[in-house]
Parts: structure tokens; C-alpha cells; sequence
């Protein structure tokens, strides 16, 4: 166990270094980039998958995946964007259901996972993903709706000082999810679940529940994510919901140390992985890299990610083998 | 060791984008110099730096704005353009943290935007101090100096009515038509379709609501769509009408495998009228195609910036226009197309 968190660690300490590294070289390619407004850019820019992150983590830790995170948001904020549509103008009552909507749809998919057995969530949420995307454009009438009331949107648009309400909010989920992760016994059945299920099961956790929890959060996260999105934008549309998200939110975790095998990733390495995406996107459109490169780019640091994954892996195996070698 | 792994992948990936970065400029003359030279652009009285972000970059139509905008660069040495674009165009987060960027960067001296949400941009620029114009699509804001470019619902109505009369001429008595749609809920297939309504009920054929076929703009299911629309009215459709030119020649071609001879006269409406599908037209495989004037619609915009930008009076609304292509103007069409990708 504590060996796994110390692997973590200096996985992490890798992911910052790279993060470094690509500042420093925009910095020095663009003028324009080391700027109070521009990184103020940046970070609102990596809320949304930041958000959606914090779920997949819990998911990818478990050995299992959230494919449906970025259709949940966009269902979410068409929830809102329906009721508003309709007259509604609490804003308390808009993020409320809007909350209460995307975690029943995390709640589903835990359930389908643990209650229902299906074989792995990555069906599952694949499922999901194009039922969300249908919900979404039936909800809004294949519309855009704008015209969201003030109180919802201060979410995403507020600023303070020019900085981000939106990342501050992720800055506290994030050191909370940190303390839940790390601190709690919860924390350490969801490392559990995703290391050993039968040893999981034989230790007397009740696996099931442990990842419907995780898939709850999921939905739970999606969802204010999706009122994050309402309040950068300013509508919502059911389109929006087959964009892939999701695949920002697993390279964040992966470029940050998670890996597919499960019980492995932390919350600071998948909020460096996110701001890693955010930063090469800003950077790509502050040098005007054609977006033919720009796919190209990112899809070798996701290829690069997972590689990275898998020789930590091989190397963490070698290196038990040895201790086990010198112990004998 | 890890450590050393990651960063060199990284910096590899950084190293990548750089070097692709600058073959990418160098291969177009005009905004390749504006990355180095931008002390002179500061430096000169009359020069700005202009940002047009496009809904993308990867289809021709898009190709021919970049050409256009680079043309007017070119022949003004004194404006630079940057001409960029998200990934695909329903890339909305994306060109939406470009937009966001770019307005956050302040290296510019005047904003060309195409928005993919229109609602989206009017968000983003409602606090900047700089000149923002719209290309392509309308944006609803104070802050938009001027609009360039013509509306996809007027250009679609348009071409709707100009397949009525075609339809006419064909021998129809009964004129329906169906639509091949786009993406459900995108703001340009919904500008299209209304065009397309407008237009057919308007002089007098009968649009069919109910049964409009969604293909997420792509040609493998327009082709599916097609052989449902043929196997649900055997009788035959006077206009098939598609929201580009991909699916309309898709829809044409599922027709003309089937051979039915009820969809022998039948009227394939397609949009953008980009090179291949013009020549479609010339062999006779579709009928017509709406198309804007993109290069026009680019240069034209540019111009305008720079006129609003030295103290000129500036319309709010500058219409580039559209063109019907049908089999006696598409060689003309093709080669004013191949004209502009030749500079």
C-alpha cells in the first residue's frame, strides 16, 4: 500500500516537471503566453475537464471507466436549459436538478456495473453516452437555449480579480477528493476495489457499494461540470454531448498516473495531466498550429501517456521481482 | 529515470508542435512572416495584426476563407492575418477556448469570427474593447462591428426555390420534398433547413417536416438514408434536398444504384458547391448545389476590419453573396475554385 502511494508520488513529480517544460517553452515561443490574462485562460479552461476528471479518476482507480461523463454534463446543463426554457428561473432549483439529474445517471451506471453484472462499465457507459446524447437533444428540442438566469451561470462566468470562481471551487474538490482518496477508509477501499476484488471481498468491503459510489460521483462531478459549461458559454446544446470529453478526462488521469490496470492515480497528478491538455491546446491557438497538427500532437501525448503507463508498470514489476530476489 | 521518461516524451510532443508549427506557416507566404516580424507590426502607424478564427480548417470550404483572407495580406503588406480554426465543426469547446485565448492575449488589433455557437461567442467577446466582426455566421451582439458573408437560410432558400422550378421543368405535378440533414441541434444545419422550408413551401412545393432524415453530415449515412426515403415513398420524391454537397451526392448516387424509375427525374439539392460536387453536376450524377463565395467572404471581411480600423464608416451588413450551380455554370464555378487554390 504505501509503496503504491510513493509510486504515485514521483509519477506526479514527473507530470509537474513536464508541465514546467511546456510552460517554459511557450513562454519563450509566444509573448503572449506568460500573461496574467492568458493563464487566467488557461485555467478556466481546464474546469470542465478537471471536473470530469475527478470522476473518471475514481473510476479508472477501480479498474473500471466513465464513458458517459461529457454526454452527463451536456445532459445536465439541457436539463437546465429545458427547464429555463419552460419558465423556470430559481436558480437554486436549476442546479439543483441539474445535480440530482446527473447523479442518478452516475447512480444507473453504478448499478448496471454492480447490481446487474454487466461485464464491464466500458459497455455500460458507452450505452449511456449515446442515451444521454439522444436525452439531450429530445430535452432541448435539437435547440440551442441561451438565456440562463444570472445565478446559474455565476458558476462558470464569475471571476475574482480576474481569476476564476470555477477553479477555486475545483481546487476544493480536488484537496477534498485528496483527503477522501488518501485519509479515509473509503478512500482506501476504492484502491482496494481496483487492486484485488477477491482479495476486496474476502477483507469484508462491500465492493459494490464502494463502486456505485464511485460511479455516483462521477455523474455527481458531470454534472457541475455541465453547469460550468452553461456558465462559459452561456446555452446549452444537445450536440455538445458526443464532443470527447471523455477522452480529455482519461488522458488527464493517465497523464497524471492513473492507469487502466486500476488501483493506482492521484488527485494532483490528474489535475497537472489536465492542465498539461489545457496548456498544449492554448498553446496550439497562441502559435496558430494548423488543427490537423494540433489532433496529431495531442494524440501522441495520449499514446505517449499510456506508453508511459505501461513502462512504469513493467518497471515497478521488475523492481518487486529483484526485491523478492534479494530477499531470497 | 521516470521522471527523465516523461519529460523527454513531453518535450518531444512540444518539439512536434513546434516544428510543425513553422512548416505550417512557411507553406503559406503571408502569415508565415507574422510570427517573427511582430516588432514591426507594432512599430508601423497604419499595420494591424488581425485574428479570423474559423469553425474549422479541415474542409475545403474553410480552405478557400483561409486563401481568401491570406489573398487580402498579401496584397497589403502593412496587415498580417492569422487564420485558425478548431479541429471539426462541432469542435465548440474548442474553438470556444480559442476564442477565449485569443481575446485574452491582446496580440491583436481586430477580431474575425465564424462562431459554431453564435450565443457562445456573444458571451465571450461581451467585455472586450476590441473590434469584433462576424464572418459566415451572424453573431447577436453590440460588440459586432459588421457581419460578412451571406446567411445559410437565405442562400438555402434560394437554392430550394430554384429545385421547385427545376422540378417543374422535370415534369413533377406533386412537388415534396425531404430533407438529408446535418447534425441534430447545430446551429448551421438548423439556418440550412429553414432555408430549405422556407423555400420550397413558398413556391408551392410541399416540405415534409415529419420526415427529415438526419446524417450527421456524413456520406455513408446519407446513403442509408436514401434507401429507407426510397423504400417508404416508392411513388418517388420530386426534391431531395441535403444539407451539403457529400450527403446530396450520397443520396444521388444510393438512387442511382437502385434504379427505380419514379426517382429518375427526381431534383438532388446539395450545398457548399465545392469542387467535386460541381463536377458531379457536370456528368449529370446531381442536379444542383448552392454555393457561398468563401474566398469573396474572407477578403472581404479582412478589407472591412481594416477599414473599420482606420476610422472608416463600415456597413453592418456586407453580403458576399451566393451562386446556384447547376450544369451550365459548374465548369465556370470549378474553375474559379481551382483559381483561388492556385495562388
Amino acid at each position: 500500500m504505501k509503496k503504491g502511494k510513493l509510486g504515485g508520488l514521483s509519477s506526479y513529480l514527473g507530470t509537474l516537471g513536464a508541465l514546467l517544460i511546456l510552460c517554459i517553452v511557450l513562454t519563450i515561443a509566444s509573448k503572449n503566453f506568460l500573461t496574467y490574462s492568458n493563464i487566467m485562460s488557461v485555467l478556466k479552461q481546464t474546469t470542465f475537464t478537471a471536473l470530469l476528471s475527478t470522476g473518471m479518476l475514481l473510476c479508472l482507480i477501480t479498474a473500471g471507466i466513465d464513458l458517459s461523463v461529457g454526454a452527463n454534463a451536456t445532459f445536465c446543463a439541457c436539463i437546465c436549459g429545458m427547464l429555463v426554457k419552460g419558465g423556470m428561473t430559481n436558480p437554486v432549483v436549476l442546479i439543483l436538478i441539474a445535480l440530482i439529474a446527473g447523479t442518478i445517471v452516475g447512480l444507473i451506471n453504478g448499478t448496471l456495473l454492480t447490481r446487474l453484472h454487466l461485464p464491464h462499465p466500458f459497455v455500460s457507459t458507452l450505452g449511456m453516452k449515446n442515451f444521454l446524447w439522444g436525452a439531450s437533444l429530445l430535452v432541448t428540442g435539437s435547440q440551442m437555449i441561451s438565456g440562463f438566469p444570472a445565478g446559474v451561470m455565476a458558476l462558470g462566468s464569475a471571476t475574482i480579480g480576474g481569476f476564476p470562481v470555477s477553479f477555486i471551487v475545483v481546487a476544493i474538490i480536488y484537496v477534498i477528493m485528496h483527503i477522501v482518496l488518501t485519509r479515509t477508509a473509503l478512500g482506501r477501499s476504492i484502491y482496494c476495489a481496483g487492486g484485488n476484488m477477491e482479495a476486496t471481498r474476502l477483507s469484508g468491503i462491500d465492493a459494490a457499494n464502494v463502486l456505485t459510489f464511485c460511479y455516483a460521483l462521477s455523474g455527481f462531478m458531470a454534472a457541475i461540470a455541465g453547469i460550468v459549461s452553461v456558465g462559459r458559454s452561456g446555452i446549452c446544446n444537445g450536440a455538445n454531448a458526443i464532443q470527447p470529453y471523455d477522452t480529455d478526462a482519461i488522458a488527464s488521469c493517465v497523464i497524471g498516473g492513473a492507469s487502466f490496470m486500476g488501483g493506482k492515480g492521484t488527485m494532483f497528478g490528474t489535475i497537472i495531466g489536465a492542465l498539461v491538455i489545457a496548456t498544449l491546446r492554448n498553446g496550439f491557438t497562441l502559435l496558430s498550429v494548423d488543427s490537423a497538427v494540433q489532433n496529431m500532437v495531442l494524440g501522441l501525448v495520449i499514446i505517449g501517456a499510456v506508453l508511459l503507463d505501461v513502462t512504469r508498470e513493467s518497471m515497478a514489476a521488475k523492481a518487486r521481482r529483484k526485491e523478492a530476489a534479494a530477499k531470497a | 529515470m521516470k521522471k527523465r521518461l516523461f519529460a523527454a516524451l513531453l518535450a518531444g510532443a512540444v518539439a512536434l508542435s513546434m516544428v510543425a508549427c513553422g512548416g505550417g506557416g512557411s507553406s503559406s507566404s503571408a502569415p508565415a512572416e507574422d510570427k517573427g516580424s511582430a516588432e514591426t507590426t507594432e512599430a508601423g502607424g497604419g499595420s494591424y495584426k488581425i485574428d479570423v478564427i474559423c469553425k474549422t480548417l479541415s474542409s475545403e470550404y474553410w480552405t478557400y476563407i483561409k486563401a481568401g483572407a491570406e489573398a487580402y495580406a498579401k496584397e497589403h503588406p502593412e496587415v498580417t492575418v492569422d487564420v485558425k480554426g478548431p479541429p471539426s465543426e462541432t469542435s465548440y469547446d474548442e474553438q470556444m477556448n480559442m476564442i477565449q485565448t485569443d481575446l485574452g492575449s491582446g496580440a491583436y488589433d481586430g477580431y474575425i469570427i465564424a462562431p459554431l455557437q453564435a450565443d457562445t461567442a456573444a458571451t465571450l467577446i461581451a467585455d472586450t474593447d476590441k473590434p469584433v466582426m462576424a464572418l459566415d455566421s451572424a453573431i447577436n451582439s453590440d460588440k459586432v462591428i459588421s457581419f460578412i458573408g451571406t446567411g445559410n437560410e437565405e442562400a438555402a432558400k434560394a437554392g430550394a426555390a430554384a429545385a421547385v422550378e427545376a422540378a417543374k421543368a422535370a415534369g413533377w405535378t406533386d412537388i415534396k420534398c425531404i430533407e438529408i440533414a446535418g447534425v441534430q441541434g447545430d446551429g448551421t444545419n438548423t439556418a440550412r433547413m429553414n432555408g430549405y422550408i422556407a423555400g420550397i413551401n413558398e413556391n408551392g412545393g410541399e416540405f415534409l417536416e415529419n420526415e427529415i432524415h438526419y446524417a450527421n453530415a456524413v456520406a455513408d449515412l446519407a446513403t442509408n438514408e436514401m434507401e429507407g426515403i426510397m423504400s417508404s415513398h416508392p411513388e418517388g420524391i420530386a426534391i431531395i434536398c441535403a444539407n451539403n454537397d457529400d450527403m446530396a451526392l450520397a443520396a444521388a448516387n444510393a438512387a442511382a444504384k437502385a434504379g427505380l424509375d419514379t426517382y429518375k427525374n427526381t431534383i438532388f439539392l446539395g450545398f457548399d458547391g465545392q469542387i467535386p460536387a460541381a463536377e458531379a453536376i457536370l456528368e449529370g450524377k446531381m442536379t444542383m448545389s448552392t454555393a457561398q463565395n468563401p474566398y469573396n467572404m474572407a477578403y472581404m471581411a479582412v478589407e472591412t476590419m481594416v477599414k473599420h480600423l482606420n476610422g472608416e464608416q463600415v456597413d453592418p451588413v456586407v453580403d458576399s453573396g451566393y451562386t446556384i450551380i447547376t450544369k451550365d455554370n459548374a465548369q465556370e464555378h470549378i474553375d474559379t475554385l481551382k483559381s483561388y487554390s492556385g495562388n
